[in-house]
């Protein structure tokens, strides 16, 4: 892991891409394209939907620099 | 906490001048009410609060709950949320959808309007805000959300499984904060245990107030 790289858990994504986590009390957003290597798959296929834990770095402000999928066999069978 | 910079129907001694940009067709209660919000100073993707002086039922118990939810008078008062989309037009969820059309509609002598807005987000970033907007018309409108909102003061849990929210509907507070947060990449409200309801878009510290003028109808 990461030094600075936190985990939260999906709480809600929209049709857009627009992920929400909660990290603790904290809401935090991030859209797909801060997966690496996402070419536009399918939800299902990234094992992402309400419950999936990811991990994620963020800067000063807050904004989610990267993310990826943690447990995405779990989440997805 | 700045004071909130209200476009207030009883205070016109401000008014600027008419203006060449006025739109030409006006509902009769404005021309009656003889100005209209100045849009000059307003930027796409501005956040639009609104406030009825006479409420129906459905405002007053939004009101009543944002106030339940510990939320202050000045902020609890705001029950509507929209994104200006420029040109006098916004785009906003209301019972029926998500439509676009004349902010001058939605502002009349018993009407309090705030304008608010990130300071930093540039100009790309605020015609992203708008047009993502615009990519849900007609999207439906998030009942589910708005009763479980509502009586979540009096059984939290309850409401929260019985009346699970459709994925793709949409209330006018949560309009703002999703494309603010796709565009932006940041959140309005930062805590998941705070509701996104007009009243956390008036309390957050995120959007700041821009001063509104009345123009007066020649």
């Amino acid at each position: 892991m990461a030094m600075n790289e936190r985990e939260g858990t999906v709480i809600r994504i929209n049709d857009y891409g627009l992920c929400e986590l909660a990290a603790g009390n904290r809401r935090i957003s991030f859209t797909l394209d801060k997966l690496p290597n996402y070419r536009g798959e399918p939800l299902r296929g990234l094992g992402l939907r309400v419950g999936t834990k990811v991990a994620f770095t963020s800067d000063l402000k807050g904004r989610v620099k990267s993310a990826r999928v943690l447990h995405a066999e779990a989440a997805s069978s | 906490m700045p004071k909130q910079q209200v476009l207030d129907p009883t205070c016109t001694e401000t008014a600027r001048a008419p203006n060449l940009s006025q739109p030409v067709r006006l509902p009769a209660n404005v021309r009656k009410f003889g100005f209209i919000p100045d849009f000059g100073d307003w930027l796409h993707g501005d956040l639009l609060l609104f406030s009825k002086i006479s409420r129906n039922l459905i405002e007053r118990q939004i009101v009543n709950t944002q106030t339940s939810l510990g939320h202050a008078p000045e902020d609890a008062r705001w029950h509507h949320a929209a994104v200006y989309i420029g040109d006098g037009f916004l785009c906003e969820a209301r019972p029926g959808g998500v439509r676009y059309r004349p902010v001058v509609e939605s502002v009349d002598q018993h009407t309090l309007l705030r304008v608010r807005r990130s300071m930093d987000t540039n100009e790309t970033e605020r015609f992203r805000i708008a047009i993502h907007a615009l990519m849900r018309l007609s999207r439906s409108y998030a009942y589910g959300s708005v009763i479980q909102t509502l009586f979540r003061p009096f059984s939290p849990s309850r409401f929260a499984l019985a009346l699970r929210p459709r994925k793709r509907a949409l209330i006018c507070s949560q309009l703002y904060h999703d494309v603010f947060a796709e565009v932006s990449g940041s959140n309005l409200i930062d805590y998941v245990d705070k509701d996104i309801v007009p009243a956390e878009l008036s309390a957050t510290h995120k959007l700041q107030d821009v001063k509104p003028y009345w123009i007066r109808l020649s």
